[in-house]
């Protein structure tokens, strides 16, 4: 059987061409736009708000000034995208046209680079269809012109999306703060709060799939740092400048108090979600009147005594043991 | 689509790629490769057509990496993935002496014994001693177009994969 099965094949192989037939295409091939390089790891907040970046890892060569990638340019050549589908994973050695030698080499002495942020920002427009998962990174690859297999540049999938997408808005909400500094702090404080949830909205469907993504254990470090950030962006914003233990008090009572109200905002269905702004001022009044940090976040300057040393005082004074 | 990928495998030597469609034949795998006589330093590929590109054990015995490098990155489309599998240059800490009595010594008259060529074993274990650290690869790497470029030892530091992205 297998002496047979190897002569049928032998013949089968001597009529097989032994070159490739490189077959035109039918389709007009993505442009891939020019891109400014940045680094592997993306950007904090604060280098997202700055266009220079400056530092440069091994192996990316010199990094211009990161510039903003033209999105209306971009929805308007990209071609339909089931036409790409078929195009990109059609497993035929494609010569194309428009990219022959003397175009290549145009491309290789501009600045044809291509910058992570790019992917997650056009996966970002996959999510609602394709939740966060590797499936829209792949997608939001192919949409920008590039190979679904630059999609194996984020290891962790889903979780560096959901990321990128917190660094974004958290940066976006720093911007808002920034307009909004002279107003009264814990007013600002709920606006902000408010502001930054508003930012999932888009997105609300498949947020608990993303709540979900935060907790494992690859994702969570990044996405406690974000929340971390978050909080301090907008009590940095609010006004305070403590330097005590309060700074710790304020930014946890503020954590539990965003991340309960996004939690609420998951499974709300009220129009314009009111009933999630109304639970968001509910704590807010809570937290302003009951608590032992209270004190802290209705005095958001610091510099007299925190209810912490308060209380220690108090117990030291009580034993005797401070000093006459 | 898994199990739908196209590969093209490309060689220098006819006899190499006529050696490695018998295997595949053999192997029960008729459709889905493509074979190519081609130079690693010229491929005969178009530009950007590739969504991946990978090399096992062939890169040392090219005469200008560097072209090998600027070939992959032009056949490559814009994200996709170069992987490079290669001996280590310098053999893994503390085994070092051991290892090399082993190379200089052994490989050769294995080599000989079995296929009667004594002398392609001793080229096999001078090549992996002047290729570049894989350190020094990787640095040739992003020069020539690649970024996130990765390495990782394997089999305790005997092999070395580099990967990277085409930018």
């Amino acid at each position: 059987m297998s002496a047979s099965r190897g002569l049928s094949l032998w013949r089968l192989a001597r009529a097989a061409p032994r070159t490739v037939s490189l077959a035109k295409p039918s389709y007009s091939a993505p442009r891939v736009l020019p891109l400014a390089t940045q680094t592997l790891t993306y950007p904090s907040p604060r280098r997202l708000l700055s266009s220079q970046t400056n530092s440069d890892p091994p192996g990316f060569g010199s990094i211009p000034p990161r510039q903003e990638p033209e999105s209306n340019q971009v929805s308007a050549e990209i071609p339909d995208s089931d036409a790409t589908d078929d195009a990109t994973s059609d497993p035929e050695l494609t010569s194309d046209p428009e990219m022959t030698s003397d175009s290549d080499s145009s491309w290789s002495e501009s600045s044809e680079l291509d910058e992570p942020s790019v992917v997650l920002e056009a996966a970002l427009g996959r999510v609602p269809a394709l939740g966060w998962t590797p499936a829209a990174l792949e997608e939001g690859a192919r949409d920008m012109g590039l190979t679904h297999v630059v999609e194996d540049m984020f290891p962790r999938g889903g979780g560096e999306l959901v990321d990128y997408f917190d660094t974004v808005c958290n940066s976006d909400l720093v911007e808002f703060l920034k307009q909004r500094a002279e107003e009264d702090g814990v007013k600002l404080l709920e606006e902000a709060v408010e502001h930054r949830l508003r930012m999932i909205i888009p997105h609300v469907n498949n947020w608990p799939q993303a709540m979900a993504l935060k907790a494992f254990p690859v994702n969570a470090p990044t996405a406690l740092e974000n929340l971390g950030l978050l909080v301090d962006d907008m009590w940095y914003y609010a006004g305070d400048r403590s330097t005590d233990f309060s700074w710790y008090t304020k930014r946890g009572l503020l954590a539990t108090i965003y991340t309960s109200t996004e939690v609420f905002m998951v499974q709300d269905t009220s129009v314009d979600f009111q009933e999630t702004w109304k639970f968001l001022h509910r704590r807010m009044e809570d937290a302003n009147t009951f608590g032992k940090a209270s004190k802290e976040f209705q005095g958001l300057v610091s510099g007299g005594v925190d209810t912490f040393s308060a209380g220690l005082n108090a117990a030291l004074n009580a034993c005797g043991m401070k000093g006459r | 689509m898994e199990g739908q990928g196209r590969v093209i495998v490309c060689d220098a030597s006819e006899q190499m790629v006529d050696a490695g469609r018998e295997r595949t034949w053999n192997a029960g795998i008729v459709g889905g490769i493509d074979w190519l006589v081609g130079d690693a330093e010229a491929l005969p590929l178009p530009a950007r057509s590739v969504d991946a590109c990978t090399i096992a054990f062939g890169i040392r015995n090219l005469t200008r990496i560097e072209r090998a490098l600027a070939e992959a990155r032009r056949v490559l489309r814009p994200g996709g993935r170069f992987l490079c599998l290669e001996f280590s240059s310098r053999p893994p800490a503390g085994i070092e002496r051991l290892y090399n009595a082993y190379s200089f010594a052994v490989i050769p008259l294995l080599g000989a014994a079995v296929t009667g060529q004594r002398d392609a074993y001793a080229y096999l274990v001078e090549s992996i001693r002047r290729f570049p650290p894989p350190e020094l690869l990787a640095s040739m790497m992003g020069d020539a177009g690649f970024g996130g470029v990765r390495v990782r030892p394997l089999s305790a530091g005997i092999a070395t994969l580099h990967s990277g992205w085409r930018i």
